[in-house]
């Protein structure tokens, strides 16, 4: 039994964030699945960019990982997954080598729907072989596919060079981008706007469309060809995040294709700091005992900040706060945890404008760009957050306007058991649904998000502030069961296995038994 | 020489000179209108290198590894890698010198325009959506780097407008300034060239890698610290021009003092003394590498063999000021655990 995993590392994203984590669970799902089904061979394939733009693909040693995680050696997976897309474990295969790769196994694992996209040497004829009618597949879809489409015309129409471009257009594609931010997501009537939209720049024969079309054909492409991935996941198995997502791809999906998916399954996405956080207490208790010593004798409030520098994650408002706070001769502290703050930014010349205004507060970065991340040895953000919650007078706050899924909410939530302030849209509205998020602690406007913070202030500083008010632990616990790698894995390989079952007429148990009479 | 001393000691060499001569021509004149007139180029140039000087100070050393992790893990990488493959990483490293100043440098009165056409064409590709090393289409530039390039292209685009019509026109080609800036927004064709001189020296100094060795890591570590030279060494250059720009917005000014600054062999000095800076941090931890390389042998293997041998720990990041407790802080000596990143603080 051939099962085959295509991990996308192109891009420093969600995505590869997400295979990293699941490659633990497919490390889990051999060591279920070996002993069910006979001679199983699981192979891992891996996509990453080359130094002269094109796509190189890549065949990982799945034994020698094995091997590795039978010695327990989490960290040194993730560190080659993390820092070297495997490299040190895998040899370069051709694309034939991974078009056969992929064309034959008898069950296969995409982890993105992306994975085509964007990608020259994939046809389209190609993509229909992999995702064919035998629906032997499972794709992972981690965000909305309308989205996708309308932040690439918004970009557009905001940093692109077009000439001839009619206000028309622009005024549709802000309405909608500011629909989205506003509801979460789009309607039924906003997807269909987005899409004859869509139809009219890519197709109609006018001044802007034909400037579009000439300056921006790789977005036509592309959209070609996630619409024909999109219709082609209707035979297999898709899988989501959150409700949102799949509601909103499902919606999508039967405008422009006009089908429906056959298979949709919502389920929680596998987080690899949960298999570190188990597996490397000790030296995740000398980060905690780091942090403790360097911020135990600052009683000031702390509020963190963790996301990228944009609007849409809602750093504004936190900003605002933060100068609202520090107005009021609140003394508090802000700390940033992002990819990329860094000194040229507005926002870090607006910071700097406040504390300098003020004369109080004080701002701590930990930024990719800065050169002091604490993601790149995820070890470090573990131990840093659990510091953080033993401090007790640590507020989070997530002020973003769109959200799937919310990671490092999550992050924030299991390792720091800290209180969240979080505003109430997509992702994290349904995390609240679930009992996961406090009821308490969600906001819609700015004022509450000023509110929500004084709040909790006001209990931290007279001594009344209990976070067990804010955290429903059998919940948080839940959660951990959830997004363990090697639970996901658990989930995962049934779901093969009954694929398998259900359609190899393979009468596996009794396979199984015939073998174990032979031993 | 540091830097930030270099660049104010030029700029200072340069504006006294130049506010010497301006007086001096005062002097030859009793007309009030052009005394003023001298007075106020004076100012109009003290203001452009003013600002280039407050860049040079406000940024310290971009390449310090002391505070950079990333920077400290490459070059630990790098090391490494060229150890296992017993090759000396200054040698390996010197070829980055040597391409640049044979394929760039060397051409003084080109190198201006090389430089300007190399970092406006990286903002062109990330203005639209594609990396500029891969050259491929990636959703995932922030709407600051677009941002950040699109007031790259605004600045460099007029620099580079008179750059190359000085360039043209001063060869006798005729050409003017409004068919260059035209082609700037379309084809850029008039600047191709220029752009594939700097990127053609990149592929050579890769090339001249790939003769030394063949090892894909290391030719990777190799890669991706030249990436970061590179990167620090337009982003200063990109910074002091946008200093001088927002100080005083006049392109035409701003070329001469770059001009006079490239054929003072300021741009070839700049890189040198970035170059240098990370030369002696390799010549430091080489050392320190070796050493740990030697001990992660399995007995009975020697020194320089180059199979099977076991993934080197990267040097940890220097002491950031906080300290672990005892126990702690020797399995961090130890290569167990990771010296963690302190904060970048910004206070009253």
């Amino acid at each position: 039994m051939k099962i085959a995993i295509l991990a996308d590392h192109r891009w420093n994203s969600g995505a590869k964030t997400y295979t990293t984590s699941a490659t633990l669970s497919f490390l889990k799902i051999y060591e279920l699945l070996k002993s069910r089904l006979k001679d199983l061979e699981i192979k891992l394939y891996v996509t990453t960019f080359n130094g002269s733009g094109g796509v190189d693909y890549h065949e990982v040693d799945f034994n020698e990982l094995y091997k590795l995680y039978k010695e327990g050696k989490i960290k040194e997976i993730l560190e080659l997954a993390i820092e070297q897309n495997y490299h040190d474990k895998s040899r370069k295969i051709g694309l034939d080598d991974l078009l056969t790769g992929l064309y034959g196994p008898d069950f296969k694992f995409i982890s993105g729907a992306g994975f085509g996209v964007f990608d020259n040497n994939i046809t389209r004829e190609n993509l229909d072989k992999i995702l064919s009618e035998k629906g032997n597949f499972v794709v992972m879809v981690h965000s909305d596919f309308d989205g996708n489409l309308l932040t690439d015309l918004w970009n557009i129409i905001n940093y692109g060079e077009l000439r001839n471009i009619k206000d028309k257009s622009k005024r549709k594609i802000k309405e909608l981008f500011e629909k989205r931010i506003y509801k979460g997501y789009l309607d039924d009537e906003d997807q269909k706007e987005l899409i004859n939209l869509a139809k009219y720049l890519f197709f109609v024969d006018n001044e802007e469309a034909r400037e579009l079309r000439e300056k921006y054909g790789w977005l036509i492409e592309a959209v070609e060809k996630e619409l024909n991935i999109l219709d082609k996941l209707k035979y297999g198995i898709v899988m989501f995040p959150t409700n949102v997502v799949r509601d909103s791809n499902e919606r999508y999906a039967e405008k422009v294709t006009g089908s429906k998916f056959r298979k949709a399954i919502v389920l929680d996405e596998p987080m690899f700091m949960i298999s570190l956080w188990k597996n490397y207490k000790d030296e995740i208790k000398a980060y905690k005992d780091y942090y403790l010593n360097l911020y135990k004798d600052d009683n000031r409030i702390k509020l963190i900040y963790n996301g990228r520098i944009h609007p849409e994650k809602g750093i504004n408002d936190v900003i605002n706060l933060y100068e609202d706070l520090l107005k009021e001769c609140k003394d508090a502290m802000l700390i940033i945890i992002s990819p990329n703050m860094d000194e040229k930014s507005e926002e870090y010349e607006k910071l700097k404008e406040i504390i300098n205004k003020y004369k109080r507060g004080e701002v701590h970065i930990y930024s990719e760009q800065m050169g002091n991340s604490l993601y790149l040895y995820p070890l470090h953000l573990i131990g840093f957050l659990e510091s953080m919650g033993e401090l007790k007078n640590t507020i989070y706050i997530n002020a973003a306007y769109i959200e799937s899924y919310g990671l490092a909410t999550l992050e924030a939530l299991i390792f720091g058991k800290l209180p969240i302030i979080y505003r109430d849209i997509s992702g994290l509205r349904e995390l609240k649904e679930r009992g996961i998020l406090s009821n308490e602690l969600s906001f819609k406007k700015y004022e509450d998000l000023y509110n929500l913070v004084k709040k909790v202030i006001g209990e931290i500083e007279s001594g009344k502030f209990d976070v067990n008010k804010y955290i429903n632990e059998e919940k948080r616990k839940e959660l951990i069961e959830s997004t363990d790698p090697e639970k996901v894995g658990e989930i995962y390989a049934e779901i093969i296995y009954n694929y398998i079952k259900e359609n190899y007429n393979v009468n596996l148990e009794n396979q199984k038994a015939q073998e174990d009479n032979v031993n | 020489m540091a830097l930030a001393e270099y660049i104010n000691q030029t700029l200072d060499g340069l504006l006294n000179g130049y506010v010497n001569e301006i007086n001096r021509l005062k002097g030859l004149t009793t007309d009030d209108f052009v005394k003023k007139s001298l007075d106020g180029y004076i100012k109009t140039y003290s203001e452009i290198m003013g600002a280039m000087k407050k860049v040079s100070q406000q940024s310290g050393e971009p390449l310090d590894p002391k505070v950079n992790q990333d920077l400290w893990n490459t070059l630990g990488n790098f090391i490494s890698k060229a150890l296992k493959d017993n090759d000396n990483p200054s040698q390996l490293y010197g070829k980055i010198l040597d391409v640049y100043n044979q394929e760039i440098f060397s051409r003084r009165d080109e190198v201006n325009v090389i430089l300007l056409s190399k970092i406006y064409m990286d903002a062109f590709y990330v203005s639209r959506n594609i990396n500029p090393i891969t050259k491929q289409y990636d959703r995932n530039i922030s709407r600051e780097d677009k941002e950040e390039a699109a007031k790259t292209i605004f600045i460099v685009k007029g620099l580079l407008g008179e750059a190359l019509y000085k360039y043209w026109s001063s060869r006798g080609k005729k050409i003017t300034k409004e068919e260059i800036m035209l082609d700037l927004e379309n084809q850029a064709k008039y600047l191709a060239p220029f752009y594939g001189i700097w990127e053609g020296a990149r592929g050579k100094i890769e090339n001249e890698i790939g003769v030394l060795t063949l090892d894909n890591e290391l030719k990777e570590a190799f890669n991706y610290l030249l990436l970061k030279l590179e990167n620090s060494y337009l982003s200063f250059i990109k910074g002091l021009m946008a200093a001088a720009y927002n100080a005083r917005p006049a392109p035409e000014h701003i070329i001469n003092v770059i001009e006079y600054l490239s054929g003072k062999d300021f741009l070839k000095n700049v890189l040198n003394e970035m170059y240098n800076g990370i030369g002696n941090y390799i010549n430091q931890l080489q050392p320190q590498i070796a050493q740990e390389l030697q001990q992660n042998q399995p007995a009975g293997q020697q020194q320089g063999q180059q199979v099977n041998q076991p993934n080197v720990q990267q040097p940890s990041q220097p002491p950031a000021g906080q300290q672990l407790a005892p126990q702690q802080q020797q399995a961090l000596q130890g290569g167990q655990f990771r010296q963690p990143p302190g904060p970048i603080k910004m206070s009253p």
